[in-house]
């Protein structure tokens, strides 16, 4: 029972701090850019500024508005409790990668919903930009959910985990796997070779380009629910590919080690998207679209190395 | 080690094989190049051979360096900076070539050996982009993925002599200077170096 708890409470560590960690972004890129940028909490302060303001629906714009942000929010937060953060252990749990991936698909569906519902042209044209990248990202994702499979021959993330930290050299395989995945998360978080997250330029907003009818708390929920995924998705990529030093003892040495090696390993995948997003430009939506095939290339050998070798 | 060299070599070949820009594909040149070559480094450090020491300052100093720098050159000369039309697209020859290192892995599963697989892989790459593009220039880089390919392929076989090894690097040096001065002519002579264009008379 006591394990049950912690891991009720690292997952309500990560709903907590997700937005710090999204300021810790901001602030890195403004530093490799050469500028002062924002505090660190800006995130919060623009999260309870939203939450304070009321909002406007438009009146062409049905009940899918009105529940979208709530059930993207609550999706969101549901993820969180399918993954392991800085402990895990081969006991009972439901963390089913599918299930994950899944209630990530309900975030996608209900943001594409929301771009349709507002019937502004920029909310289709959004959508159906969204749903094109997601077409192709998501059989990338489930090619490395098999490469895991083949793997651990488990579906579950905090068995993934528990099995994949005694590993002591990665073969050439999981390394492949683990550039495949990382390019997926910057596909499906909408960063930047696909989408530029910061853009509001028409002709180049993708995520925005969805929620931009939304004001005052559901946009809050929506860009809580955003910080969210972009945080578990760097959790799942860290905890199955790299996970070093993750806790498999509950004891307080361990635990602390845990935290310490998580933090390290996010803020340097932080680092890297920060980098990323500094010195590459935004490809164009076609051109951006080229990359896939490679991925899923990339997932093929990946799968293929680790089934024969 | 060997095992990121190698992800570094695979990764690099599957961006080359896709890739329009010409001077991306060179830098994917330069990195599968600098693996190669530091593995051949690792396996003399490993064996105490001086064959390979050779061997993987040549290939470094050859392939990192110069051939890179020839490319660059040429591409300067010439104002082409990518290839618009291919005979297969990009789509198409990322997915060929997934498969392609499916089957040399698939075929090869007997044997232990990493290098021997992953060079018949480079073969195969080498080869589709010979094949699948038009202009001279990306084939002559076909090529010499195709022999770099050879030297991951050769370095899998103790039983070759340095001569041999010798000859094979200076043989893509070699291919790349006469490869560079050629396609300066050919654009001279056709105003393209498109190979298509071969097939036109000319007085």
């Amino acid at each position: 029972m006591k394990y049950n708890l912690f891991y009720f409470f690292q997952s309500i560590l990560i709903i907590v701090l997700s937005p710090l960690f999204i300021g810790i972004l901001k602030k890195m890129k403004a530093t490799l850019r050469g500028y002062m940028g924002s505090s660190i909490v800006q995130p919060y302060y623009d999260l309870s500024k939203l939450l304070k303001k009321g909002k406007v629906i438009s009146n062409r714009s049905s009940f899918i508005t009105t529940i979208g942000p709530i059930v993207i929010l609550a999706a969101a937060i549901t993820t969180t409790f399918f993954i392991p953060v800085f402990y895990t252990s081969m006991g009972k749990t439901i963390g089913n990668l599918f299930i994950l991936m899944f209630a990530f698909g309900i975030v996608k569906i209900f943001t594409v919903l929301i771009g349709l519902d507002s019937s502004s042209t920029f909310g289709g044209m959004g959508a159906s930009r969204e749903s094109f990248i997601s077409m192709m990202a998501e059989p990338l994702i489930f090619f490395l959910i098999i490469f895991l499979y083949i793997e651990t021959k488990d579906f579950n993330v905090f068995h993934i985990s528990f099995i994949n930290s005694k590993i002591v050299h990665y073969d050439t395989a999981h390394l492949i796997a683990m550039v495949t995945f990382s390019v997926g998360i910057l596909a499906e978080n909408a960063r930047i070779p696909f989408d530029n997250p910061e853009t509001h330029l028409e002709l180049t907003m993708m995520h925005e380009a969805m929620i931009l009818d939304l004001s005052g708390s559901d946009l809050a929920y929506v860009e809580l629910s955003s910080y969210i995924k972009l945080i578990v998705y760097l959790i799942v990529l860290i905890n199955c590919f790299v996970p070093i030093g993750i806790a498999t003892t509950f004891t307080a040495l361990s635990l602390f080690i845990g935290f310490i090696a998580f933090i390290f390993k996010l803020l340097f995948c932080l680092l890297g998207i920060a980098i990323i997003e500094t010195t590459l430009a935004k490809s164009r939506l076609f051109r951006g679209a080229e990359l896939f095939p490679a991925m899923i290339s990339l997932g093929i050998v990946a799968i293929t190395l680790i089934y024969i070798l | 080690m060997i095992e990121a060299l190698l992800t570094i070599i695979l990764i690099s070949s599957i961006f080359m094989s896709g890739v329009r820009r010409i001077k991306l594909i060179t830098a994917g040149f330069i990195f599968q190049s600098a693996a190669i070559g530091l593995i051949v480094l690792k396996l003399g450090y490993e064996t105490g051979k001086v064959d390979y020491y050779i061997l993987g300052i040549l290939t470094i100093v050859t392939k990192v360096i110069i051939i890179p720098l020839i490319i660059n050159k040429s591409v300067k000369k010439l104002k082409i900076n990518r290839e618009m039309e291919l005979i297969v697209n990009g789509f198409v020859s990322y997915i060929i070539t997934g498969i392609g290192i499916m089957i040399a892995f698939g075929l090869l599963n007997k044997s232990q050996d990493n290098f021997l697989k992953t060079g018949i892989a480079l073969f195969i790459i080498g080869v589709l982009l010979m094949v699948a593009r038009k202009k001279a220039i990306t084939q002559m880089i076909g090529f010499l993925i195709f022999e770099n390919g050879i030297v991951l392929f050769e370095t899998s076989l103790s039983k070759m002599s340095l001569v041999i090894e010798a000859g094979i690097v200076f043989e893509g040096l070699m291919l790349a200077l006469i490869m560079g001065i050629m396609i300066f002519h050919i654009n001279r002579t056709f105003d393209s170096i498109n190979t298509d264009f071969f097939e036109n008379l000319k007085e």
